[in-house]
């Protein structure tokens, strides 16, 4: 018996049509979905930078020399956090965003020494902004340490 | 017999192949950049327990009191909250205190405070033990994510040292 087979093979473009369309979906999907998250992460990567700047920004005003009391990191004096302007701090740490700074003194005394530095007015105008908490004390005397936080809102 | 067979074109899988490692490449970076920001924020929080922990216990409270066992009223003025929180675990280790006062008067004067500074961005739950004594401050539950910052504070009568560990965890 003479068997005869003659199987011409397919050129694979047609053959593979259909699982063409579905891996160029896919791609496209995923580059569509790559460039969004991209995106996004680039929006909190800024973000990201920003506060870790402003937990240093942080560091620094509780280091500054004219607000605090003895060199003590985060122990503010009552009496130097009156005098500091917005103007000394810009010039002295040099942070690379617009700011708004308070301290808020938590304490259970009734006279309250809360300070501020900057114009919260200007935050509407930013497309980042972030809130940090940090918490201080201020120095009355060595016998009245009120309990303190120190917030710094800040935006670029 | 013969057989003739025509093969197909690796081309066309070539082609399919490429894009497919492409978007294996993709999602493996995705899942990678993700891991980076995260340690940045335990960095920075475990920073935070620990500046909260010597803030608070810095800080001084204006009026605190307690009853004795014997109806004797006690007040303490502008103290510090670590002398506070040593004398707490003192008299009750000795027994001759109202503990119900105690913590009206002074763990609720401490905690108030302790409030203050951590919230509206924080929880916390202050831990002080000293031989078997331990009080609990604020929450009594903890969640899983929590930073922690462990001290010792002098007791007010000897060289003894009592144990205090703040956990913090972020609520917003």
């Amino acid at each position: 018996m003479k068997i005869y087979s003659e199987q011409k093979g397919v050129s694979g473009f047609f053959e593979e049509l259909v699982l063409f369309i579905v891996v160029s979906i896919l791609f496209v999907s995923t580059m569509v979905v790559a460039a969004y998250y991209g995106e996004m992460k680039n929006v909190e990567y800024q973000k990201e930078e920003l506060v870790n700047e402003v937990y240093n920004f942080i560091n620094k005003v509780r280091s500054y020399q004219p607000l605090i009391h003895n060199g003590v990191e985060g122990l503010f004096d009552y009496h130097k956090i009156k005098s500091v302007t917005t103007e000394e701090l810009e010039r002295d740490l040099t942070p690379k965003f617009k700011f708004y700074i308070t301290i808020e003194d938590v304490s259970d005394y009734v006279m309250k020494y809360d300070a501020a530095w900057g114009n919260p007015n200007n935050i509407t105008y930013g497309y980042y902004k972030v809130v940090v908490d940090y918490p201080a004390n201020i120095w009355v005397s060595d016998h009245e340490i009120h309990a303190a936080k120190i917030e710094v809102v800040a935006w670029q | 017999m013969a057989v003739k067979e025509q093969g197909q074109s690796a081309v066309v899988d070539a082609s399919l192949i490429a894009p497919i490692l492409v978007m294996i490449l993709i999602v493996g970076y995705i899942i990678a950049s993700s891991n980076t920001s995260v340690f940045m924020l335990e960095k920075n929080e475990q920073q935070y327990s620990e500046d909260l922990t010597y803030s608070l216990l810095k800080s001084t409270v204006r009026y605190v009191w307690y009853n004795t066992t014997s109806g004797q009223h006690i007040v303490l003025e502008d103290k510090t909250i670590e002398h506070l929180i040593s004398e707490d675990l003192y008299i009750r280790e000795h027994g001759d205190v109202n503990l119900n006062s105690l913590k009206i008067g002074l763990e609720n004067k401490i905690n108030g405070t302790l409030y203050q500074m951590a919230t509206p961005y924080y929880l916390y739950s202050l831990h002080a033990s000293y031989k078997n004594i331990n009080i609990v401050i604020g929450s009594h539950t903890l969640p899983i994510n929590k930073m922690s910052y462990t001290t010792y504070i002098d007791m007010p009568t000897n060289n003894n040292k009592a144990v205090l560990t703040l956990y913090v965890w972020r609520v917003r």
